[in-house]
């Protein structure tokens, strides 16, 4: 199976489990649950299913395109279910048969995994997914974000892409694997993942990060005063990258690591406390909807 | 007799580092509220799988213990009036037991008088009855240390609970939570057998779960099945040539990790058997959880072993775990490479970076008074040298100030596990000396209760002092272990500071170390109060530890309370006193030095004591008394200092008879003060005598 044709068959799949179907974030970020179709739709009480393709940048992860499956850009498929349904191991087990995993000849086992992102304040329990010991999924049950605990309780699947295609088309490296028939996922990204290797270890102006760091802050505060969630919330994600980046320079010692880090988890807190209050003066139009 | 109980609760995966507390849990829980409930059993059996908590409750009878309770009213003279009426005291008394008064009696209760009451009987109810009521609350109450929501439901538990199994022999115990009714129907393997098991009786649960769920459910049996396969391999198709790595730690994690287990052999490339044996081994354990093969001389093999989770394979499970450990083992050489490009110094100076402790500066911090404080220990035991001690000492400041460079390495960050052992390593590589890279390995020992300790010198004083220097600043810091909270596991690095000490027979005073270590703290941190009573603190806080260690062993603790009364502070010195003295009990007769001490001690009291005048000694006894402590004085003070304990005992058992002589013919309480007076000062040098070696009169003796 193709990657394009991975990512057709899940959203298919979870189209028909009443998700719906969205699409990427126009901006970088970390991963699939800094969207705001995670990181602020987890609030509150509105029911909530959805599925999308996040594509993802970790910049401390490049490996120069060296390594067989670590690089600071991948793509995550994301499924947020509120709240989290009682058969929702099945129906992720239902995906992976879906994509034509013959879930009887191999060895699906579920570890433990505590998820937390210190920078959103965000913490889950749940596991990693391991598909003949391939870490494929990440399954969380989301307890806190922005320092709020959440009710309901939202389940977050996480698809490693390139991972579960490596396993489909029993290929050792991200870099062999087919996007379509003609194309692989190294013609588009092996030479991508050097460049941007070389530019998040080596060539990134630090001067410039820091600055921005500070200026994204700055217009943070400005917007969550005019009570622009959203456009907030984007501002939240643009200090995480600059601070992620910062990191890949080893330019922020052990200690301002700390710093930098409540800072944007303050960031998130504001944030979050707005979008529920914001929310509420709606009247959950979501809740709502669900009723009808 | 009665009849057996089962209830099980059915989960999402649970994390094999929960499972004993869950398991633990369930059992208390249960006794509890069984007991509370009256009702009889004879044994609670727990069992954990990765999808369920186990309880069998054998013998539960079937009816619950009846009741007697007496129910107590007014007092008799308030609940009758002078013609013998019931008042209206009595007769509201009687209707709230809905009773007539003549149905109640007179109860005495001692030492307060007659009352008017009733001797109520509650018959036992069925246990049946209770058992839905009685599992909800112990469900209810089962608490764990990471506990998690899910969907909208109001309960917290370790992972969601998707059924419960409720068995009472044959008869389903009914109860709700959540959105949960309890049942006889239970769940085998999540792929493999996915169709609900009805259990009829308790007594199908185990066999039907293994051959129509394939999921064997006690993890008892499932550490036994691995290990009869990789014994298998070993003996009949490696026949010998290979030996599986079976860390513990690693083994309790797979059993665990799997319903029903089963190990195949999987292979990697040679091209990462040029790393070193122990950075190879952790990377194939740490994140796959996969044990490593050695080959007949000890080294890695390119074989690894799988434990999956009962899959037939038919090469998709080999392969797969194949190629997630070569991708594996490629960060792990990419890290490896990475450490490669650096050296020593550069780790050092990142060490500036780490913080020890919030307000107690950096590891580079920590690394430089290691050096001071090692090289103070070595100090402190001038008077018995250590062999080849120039060496020692220049081996120490390498050691220190290398010992925690191994923390800033891409290595121990990716694999935590190998903290020392990476160290260890990379010292080699570069050239180090190998006393100084063992020493780094060596000062992290012991890591765990019965670890090895360090083997020579440089690595357990550099471990004494690695300890001591953490124990004192957390205390500095106000992080001073209390009840079973011990975050900073500072009672194992205490207890790992009295081992190493009394390995290497050091003979230092612990105040000392501790004081100097605390004015290395105090030079670049300031600290708000109490530093004076920090020593002390310390100083108690390991003192206790070599009781704890003493006790654990069974050993005599009256006799290590005794040694302490002498003041002395040094572990070794103590311990070779202990040992002096439980020769001595061993084979002569304590009391002999225990009775005429204790008649020393009783009769001086606590007054202030003058010097003996020797001119107002009178009497033969007292005198003779005199001269023998005179004698023995400097000659027990000799002994002291030459640790020759043995022989302090006999002179201290010498003089036993003289004081026992003086006693007898000596009267103390003179009519004339000042010769009382210097009666009780020269007894007084006799105690002081004692005491020099331990207050004697603190031992347990048999008094007959």
């Amino acid at each position: 199976m193709n990657f394009q044709d991975i990512i057709f068959n899940l959203q298919r799949y979870w189209a028909k489990k009443n998700c719906i179907i969205k699409q990427p974030m126009d901006l970088e970020k970390g991963a699939g649950t800094f969207n705001p179709d995670t990181f602020l739709r987890c609030l509150g009480p509105e029911p909530w299913n959805v599925a999308y393709v996040e594509p993802s940048r970790r910049p401390t992860d490049g490996r120069y395109g060296q390594n067989p499956f670590r690089t600071q850009f991948y793509y995550q498929f994301q499924v947020l279910l509120k709240p989290s349904p009682d058969n929702v191991i099945d129906l992720y087990l239902g995906s992976l048969k879906n994509l034509g995993i013959d879930l009887k000849s191999h060895d699906i086992r579920f570890v433990e995994d505590d998820w937390q992102s210190p920078t959103i304040g965000a913490a889950g329990l749940g596991w990693e997914v391991w598909a003949d010991g391939m870490e494929v999924t990440q399954f969380t049950y989301f307890q806190q974000m922005g320092g709020f605990a959440l009710k309901p309780v939202s389940a977050e699947i996480t698809y490693g892409l390139e991972r579960i295609a490596m396993y489909l088309q029993d290929k050792d490296s991200f870099w062999d694997l087919s996007w379509s028939d003609s194309i692989s996922y190294g013609d588009l990204h092996l030479e991508s993942e050097k460049q941007w290797s070389v530019y998040n270890f080596e060539v990134a102006s630090i001067d410039m990060l820091l600055d921005l760091f500070e200026k994204y802050e700055k217009e943070f505060r400005k917007v969550m005063k005019k009570g622009l969630v959203f456009v907030g919330c984007e501002y939240v994600l643009k200090c995480s990258h600059v601070f992620n980046l910062l990191d890949a320079r080893e330019a922020i010692s052990v200690s301002e690591r700390t710093s930098y880090i409540s800072r944007v988890r303050d960031l998130a807190k504001v944030l979050c406390s707005a979008y529920l209050e914001q929310r509420e003066k709606m009247g959950y139009p979501l809740l709502k909807k669900d009723k009808k | 007799m009665g009849k057996d109980l089962l209830f099980e609760i059915g989960t999402e995966e649970l994390p094999p580092s929960c499972m004993e507390e869950g398991v633990t849990g369930l059992r208390k829980v249960l006794e509890n509220k069984l007991s509370e409930s009256r009702l009889e059993f004879r044994d609670i059996l727990t069992y954990v799988s990765p999808r369920r908590f186990v309880a069998m409750v054998k013998g539960l009878g079937e009816v619950q213990k009846s009741k007697e309770e007496i129910v107590t009213g007014p007092p008799k003279g308030i609940a009758f009036d002078k013609n013998g009426r019931p008042t209206k005291a009595a007769e509201g008394f009687a209707r709230s037991l809905n009773l007539k008064v003549s149905d109640l009696e007179e109860i005495e209760i001692k030492g307060k008088g007659i009352y008017l009451g009733k001797s109520i009987t509650e018959e036992g109810k069925k246990t049946k009855d209770l058992l839905g009521n009685i599992l909800k609350d112990s469900l209810l109450s089962l608490s764990f240390s990471k506990q998690m929501t899910w969907s909208d439901y109001d309960i917290k538990f370790i992972r969601p609970i998707r059924w419960i199994l409720a068995l009472y022999d044959s008869e389903i115990i009914r109860f709700n939570i959540i959105n949960l009714t309890s049942g006889n129907v239970t769940f085998g393997h999540r792929t493999l057998s996915p169709t609900a098991i009805t259990i009829k009786n308790t007594g199908d649960y185990f066999k039907f779960l293994k051959s129509k769920g394939g999921v064997i459910v006690d993890s008892v049996k499932r550490r036994e099945l691995i290990l009869k396969q990789i014994n298998k391999l070993e003996e009949k198709l490696w026949k010998g040539k290979y030996k599986v790595v079976l860390n513990e730690d690693l083994l309790k994690d797979v059993v665990n990790l799997v319903e029903i287990p089963n190990t195949i052999t999987g292979n990697f490339p040679r091209e990462f058997l040029y790393m070193p044996k122990e950075l190879l081994i952790e990377a194939i354990q740490y994140h796959q959880k996969y044990f490593a093969v050695l080959d007949k001389s000890g080294n890695v093999s390119t074989k690894f072993i799988i434990v999956q989770n009962g899959i037939k394979d038919t090469g998709g499970v080999k392969k797969g775990n194949e190629r997630v450990l070569k991708a594996r083992l490629t960060d792990a050489a990419f890290f490896y490479e990475e450490d490669r490009k650096h050296d020593f110094h550069y780790w050092t100076e990142k060490l500036k970076e780490v913080i020890f402790f919030s307000g107690l500066g950096s590891m580079y911090d920590k690394a430089a008074r290691l050096k001071k404080l090692s090289l103070h220990i070595t100090n402190l035991m001038h008077g018995n040298s250590l062999k080849g001690e120039e060496d020692i000492s220049s081996d120490l400041v390498s050691a220190s100030l290398l010992c925690k460079c191994d923390l800033v390495t891409s290595m121990v960050v990716e694999f935590p596990a190998l903290q020392g052992i990476v160290g260890r390593q990379y010292a080699r590589e570069k050239g180090e000396k190998f006393a100084v890279a063992d020493a780094i390995f060596e000062h992290y020992l012991p890591r765990f209760a019965d670890d090895i300790l360090p083997s020579t010198d440089v690595g357990l004083i550099l471990s004494i002092a690695d300890k001591i220097d953490t124990i004192t600043g957390m205390f500095i810091a106000g992080k001073i272990p209390s009840g079973s909270a011990d975050p900073f596991a500072l009672r194992r690095k205490a207890s790992g500071v009295v081992l190493s000490i009394l390995k290497g027979k050091y003979d230092f005073e612990l105040a000392d170390l501790i004081d100097y270590n605390l004015k290395l703290y105090l030079e670049s941190f300031s600290s708000k109060d109490t530093e004076s009573k920090i020593v002390s603190e310390v100083r108690d806080f390991i003192i206790a530890r070599l009781r704890f260690l003493l006790d654990k062993k069974g050993k005599r603790l009256d006799v290590l309370d005794a040694i302490l009364q002498s003041g002395c502070g040094s572990i070794t010195d103590i311990g070779l006193r202990y040992a002096a003295i439980e020769e001595f009990i061993l084979n002569k007769d304590i009391k002999k030095i225990y009775f005429p001490m204790t008649r020393c001690r009783n009769i001086i009291g606590k007054k202030e004591f003058g010097e003996v005048k020797e001119k107002l000694l009178t009497e033969e006894y007292e005198k003779k008394l005199f001269s023998s402590i005179e004698s023995k004085k400097s000659k027990i003070k000799d002994l002291v200092i030459k640790k020759d304990f043995a022989s302090v005992l006999i002179e201290l058992d010498k003089l036993g008879t003289v004081v026992d002589q003086f006693f007898d013919k000596v009267l103390v309480m003179d009519k004339d003060e000042k010769i009382k007076t210097n009666r009780i000062n020269l007894i007084k040098k006799a105690v002081d005598l004692y005491m020099t070696m331990a207050d004697f009169s603190r031992l347990i003796v048999d008094k007959g």
